[in-house]
């Protein structure tokens, strides 16, 4: 039993949950949106978050849909990282979304927790942002006055803190479906597996048939507070003979770009941006070897 | 603050009033008196309260009551109960019991569920599988190895 009370809303519509979040907003009162709740509610178990309304979004419909749309896929707000895991169109067409989401947490979590929910969240160690970022997926968001549009990288704002304002709601993701001969990986360090991640690394790699870089995408957490993308080196690569060298340039940028790595219990500052460099490394090798 | 829930637990249908604050892992223990389904860490860590949910695997102390209104709960008892109509333990009960997969038994239920769920899906795990697939239920004994041990037993006999 959570200790603190607090009032229960199951909405059947987003128009409804807005219409509840905006209630709440104009009264002063604190409101969270639940989704499948593996942070949110061990975080109240603990006492550690105690609104005073909790607005559940397991009962609006069509939120956990899949569907390609074009050269773009959309993903419901609230399908679950199992669903993700197993949706053929996500594994064909967005593979690193698959990878990332099959190596959240346990077989339990990923059955009930969702994309939309990660991304709320955000957890500075969560493995979905540096992925969306690499990926330049859009978030669809609900408000009182509208829709908007916004880009992943301006979603995540700073340490735990997104740009979504408390009578808003994540509906909808939308990510490139990527040319078939794109190799993709994400690759975490974890200290058990399920873990938050210590450090996360996703690549996208396309070669030209010279074997030469034709366009890559590198996304990071772990590096500082917010996902850290390469835009920096990403187009100076594009062109370059890919082979070792190439691989250990990539992981010294991503070294570089390690500019503020938040300090945990398992791993100070220093320490992590080393990881960043072995796992940037990593992800970009097996991107390699997974590009054709 | 009080709501009424209707769902299905065990292939029953069932009517309750919660406190909203009331986890399905207490709802199913307190109010329902099925305590096989147990409560270890509150955090989503442990999986002792493993359940399956509308078919899935989830950790009953990750969802509030009030929010399964409409759903289908399976808990130990109710998996149990159906592995048992034909009289005999089934089989994953037969190969815990023999591969001493289970010491203090606080985990089993849970682990039972996860166990039931992988092999559901993948009825020839390789080690690692299995490794993966209980990677959401703690034992505190550490008996992993025999429990690994069970269910590669499961899935050989099933094989054959």
């Amino acid at each position: 039993m959570i200790r603190v009370p607090f009032q229960f809303h199951r909405p059947h519509s987003i128009d409804e949950v807005v219409r509840l979040l905006s209630q709440c907003v104009q009264n002063g009162e604190d409101v969270k949106l639940l989704a499948g709740g593996q942070s949110l509610m061990p975080s109240m178990n603990l006492g550690l978050v105690a609104p005073a309304h909790i607005v559940s979004l397991n009962h609006v419909a069509g939120l956990d849909s899949i569907r390609q749309d074009g050269d773009m896929l959309a993903i419901g707000a609230g399908t679950t990282h199992h669903a993700l895991a197993k949706s053929e169109v996500v594994q064909a067409h967005c593979p690193i979304l698959s990878e990332t989401a099959a190596c959240i947490g346990d077989v339990q979590v990923r059955n009930r927790g969702t994309l939309g929910g990660s991304i709320g969240h955000f957890d500075p160690a969560a493995d979905y942002p540096p992925v969306l970022v690499l990926l330049d997926a859009a978030c669809q968001i609900v408000s009182p006055s509208g829709e908007r549009t916004v880009a992943a990288k301006d979603v995540f704002v700073d340490y735990m803190t997104t740009s979504l304002s408390a009578d808003e709601v994540l509906t909808e993701i939308r990510v490139p479906a990527l040319p078939s001969d794109t190799g993709t990986a994400y690759v975490k360090f974890t200290r058990v597996e399920g873990g938050f991640a210590i450090v996360g690394a996703g690549a996208c790699l396309r070669l030209n048939p010279d074997n030469t870089c034709r366009s890559i995408r590198v996304g990071i957490c772990g590096a500082a507070p917010v996902p850290v993308r390469l835009t920096a080196i990403e187009d100076t690569l594009t062109g370059k003979a890919v082979d070792d060298a190439f691989v250990e340039v990539v992981a010294a940028a991503a070294y570089e770009s390690a500019h503020d790595p938040v300090a945990e219990l398992h791993a100070d500052a220093d320490y992590k941006r080393e990881m960043v460099r072995v796992f940037t490394r990593r992800a970009v090798k097996t991107a390699w070897e997974r590009a054709d | 603050m009080q709501t009424t829930i209707q769902l299905i637990v065990n292939n029953t249908p069932c009517e309750a009033t919660v406190d909203t604050r009331t986890l399905l892992v207490d709802f199913l223990r307190d109010q329902l008196d099925l305590t096989g389904t147990h409560l270890g860490c509150a955090t989503g860590n442990c999986g002792a309260c493993t359940v399956m949910l509308d078919g899935l695997t989830v950790k009953a102390c990750t969802i509030l009551a009030a929010d399964v209104a409409g759903s289908t709960v399976t808990t130990i008892e109710g998996w149990t109960q159906a592995a048992r109509q034909s009289g005999d333990l089934h089989p994953i009960q037969d190969a815990f019991v023999k591969h001493h997969a289970l010491q203090c038994g606080f985990c089993t239920p849970g682990m039972v569920l996860s166990v039931q769920q992988l092999l559901q899906e993948k009825s020839q795990p390789t080690e690692a599988d299995i490794r993966h697939g209980i990677a959401g239920n703690l034992c505190r004994c550490t008996g992993y190895a025999s429990i690994v041990k069970a269910v590669q037993e499961v899935a050989q006999t099933s094989s054959e």
